[in-house]
């Protein structure tokens, strides 16, 4: 199975805060989810691989292309939504339009077109008149109208009620159904990914934390809950965070087999890609012991 | 590619365009009627100022109003080269445009003197000086450190110009007259082509290495 | 065809899948030819990622139980017969084992047993 996109070191620094060695790959057919809180990188590094920001190192590869080497034939092949549109608000949608189309060498007026009645979209109104909700499917009509194969999102869905939300992933499936396409989907929103996902990547703090199959990721985390007074120094080692109240802990394991050897009486619950997520944040996470030695337990 | 981003920005500035377009079609038969000793080819220079850099000023300030669309447009195959050069490729439209509107003026208004090429050669040169200057400044700070820029020449051309041409008894505009028009234009021209292209370049260079909202 | 995923056991997502796929040729519910849904669709369908499906068909496609054209699709080969007989012989020996091991907690003897079965074999 080939890659879509292959990241491979990307160094970038601003002041205070910098990408160190990102490096990921984006398979065929995927729909790839970008996860991490705010500030975590994950616009910087969406901006690094659309040459927006300068001075990166590293390698980016788009269908096995050099995007440095080959920038205007790989900035054809990929469909742009960014947070908030990025449009002149005071433009019509039509004219809108007219300024982005022509750059694109495969834009189809037609595709554009039946997008726009699909979404009930008026072109000839004003940008600034438009509902979050109404730009992001604009931005969406204009990302996939010129045969994209890859398409960037950048946090698309915040500040989107739930319907709009699900009629979005539905249009990203539709887009994925001819096959040889990726899309590419960065968010805070991890429900979302939950239902379309196949591949999450994680970036925290400017580094990537994992590239893993969703359901593989799911698979491999649990919650647990139980009794506070179980646990001891070493057994919490297990868990990536806890949380105690005065009823109890709930911690999440990526060690499930040791924690049910070494606790009793506890509660397992498969996790949800929040709850990996947090779990993974820097600051929040223990030091998990990587490998368990026997008789951790002291019972 | 660089006559849609040219277009772009005729878009954006759609009202003023308009507005700019009765301007300067008004500036010469008003001077005419309230300063007759200023009329004749001053009057051009007076209003293709004036339309050059009120509608570049309104457009560095849409576009700094909105940066992500700035993105926007790099994120597309446009090359950053051709978004700098529509900048550039504005300023000529709109001056060319002055310039035609000023020729049918004179036209149909015998009064407002002929169409001097020269004096509307000189405005070229000035204008490139200033745009030359001003744009890659433009490129590196942002348009809100460097927006007084566009209102002291707006402000002050009116008065300056006017002097700038009293300067009749200049020795060196004898030497200027005594070369013929057509090397003179051919001169200028080159000298305006050669500010315009370097300063372009420099404004390459320096978009090239920004780093986009 | 049925397949229903529990989130609440500890079988991964792909093995239950497999696993009643492969059920569903055994028992004779998908017979030989039979288009199985495209990866996208099925992953859609069951809310699984398509890097699941893919692997669901891969190993389906390594057992021996169903051969896949690129660009057409993937399909029942249910030619391999021996395999499914033994397949399901498995499926007996599976309900033996539950079976003796719910008599084993209940301290039913293996006579009892086999007496019980007698009964019920031949009252079918």
């Amino acid at each position: 199975m080939t890659n879509i996109l292959e990241v491979t070191g990307l160094n970038k620094s601003y002041g205070d805060f910098s990408l160190s060695n990102v490096t990921f790959s984006l398979p065929e057919d995927c729909i790839t989810g970008f996860i991490g809180v705010n500030g975590a990188g994950k616009t910087t590094t969406l901006r690094s691989i659309l040459r927006l920001t300068t001075n990166t190192s590293g390698t980016i590869k788009l269908f096995g292309l050099d995007i440095e080497k080959h920038e205007s034939e790989s900035k054809n092949r990929i469909g742009v939504v960014m947070d908030d549109g990025g449009f002149y608000d005071e433009l019509t949608m039509s004219e809108m339009k007219n300024v982005i189309a022509p750059a694109y060498s495969s834009w189809s007026e037609q595709d554009y077109k039946s997008y726009m009645d699909r979404f009930s979209l008026n072109p000839k109104q004003k940008i600034n008149t438009l509902s979050k909700g109404m730009r992001m499917k604009y931005a969406l009509a204009l990302a996939l109208s010129h045969k994209a194969e890859l398409l960037i999102m950048d946090e698309p869905t915040s500040g989107l009620d739930p319907l709009i939300r699900s009629q979005l992933l539905t249009i990203l499936t539709d887009y994925m159904k001819e096959g040889g396409k990726g899309v590419f989907f960065s968010t805070h929103i991890t429900s979302d990914l939950e239902k379309v996902a196949d591949m999450l990547i994680m970036i925290d703090h400017g580094k990537i934390v994992f590239q893993e199959e969703k359901d593989t990721l799911l698979e491999s985390y649990r919650v647990v809950k139980g009794d506070t007074k179980d646990l001891n120094e070493e057994n919490r080692k297990l868990f990536q965070n806890i949380k105690t109240t005065n009823f109890g802990f709930t911690g999440v394991t990526n060690q499930i087999k040791e924690v049910q050897e070494c606790l009793p009486g506890i509660v397992i619950e498969r996790p949800t890609i929040e709850d990996i997520m947090l779990s993974n944040i820097e600051g929040v996470r223990n030091n998990v012991a990587s490998s368990y030695k026997k008789g951790l337990c002291n019972r | 590619m660089l006559l849609h981003l040219i277009k772009k920005d005729f878009v954006i500035a759609k009202k003023y365009v308009w507005l700019m377009l009765i301007v300067v079609l008004l500036i010469p038969p008003f001077i005419l009627w309230r300063m007759p000793e200023l009329t004749g080819s001053i009057s051009f220079v007076i209003s293709a100022v004036f339309a050059v850099f009120m509608l570049l000023m309104y457009v560095s300030m849409k576009e700094f109003q909105y940066p992500k669309a700035s993105a926007m447009l790099c994120a597309t195959p446009y090359p950053r080269s051709l978004v700098v050069m529509s900048k550039y490729g504005f300023c000529v439209v709109i001056f060319a445009a002055c310039g035609v509107i000023y020729w049918i003026e004179t036209l149909l208004l015998p009064k407002l003197g002929s169409f001097n090429f020269g004096m509307v050669m000189a405005a070229f040169v000035g204008i490139s000086l200033l745009i030359s200057i001003y744009l890659p400044i433009q490129f590196k700070v942002g348009y809100e450190k460097t927006k007084f820029f566009f209102i002291v020449v707006i402000m002050a051309s009116p008065f300056l110009l006017p002097q700038l041409l009293k300067i009749n008894g200049n020795p060196y505009l004898a030497v200027i007259h005594s070369i013929s028009v057509a090397l003179l234009c051919v001169m200028v021209a080159l000298i305006s082509l050669i500010l315009l292209a370097a300063s372009i370049l420099i404004s390459i260079r320096i978009y090239s290495k920004k780093d986009l909202i | 065809m049925k397949i229903i995923i529990s989130n609440t056991t500890d079988s991964p997502l792909y093995q239950q899948i497999e696993d009643q796929i492969k059920d569903a040729i055994l028992k004779g519910d998908l017979v030989e030819g039979d288009p199985l849904p495209s990866i996208r669709g099925f992953a859609n369908d069951l809310k699984v990622s398509v890097l699941t499906i893919r692997r669901v068909y891969e190993e389906l496609e390594q057992e021996g139980f169903v051969t896949s054209q690129v660009g057409i699709g993937t399909f029942v080969s249910a030619s391999n017969i021996d395999l499914l007989r033994d397949s399901k012989r498995r499926i007996v020996e599976q309900k033996m084992q539950d079976m003796i091991q719910t008599a084993k907690s209940l301290n039913i003897t293996k006579e009892e047993l086999n007496a019980m079965m007698n009964i019920l074999y031949e009252g079918d």
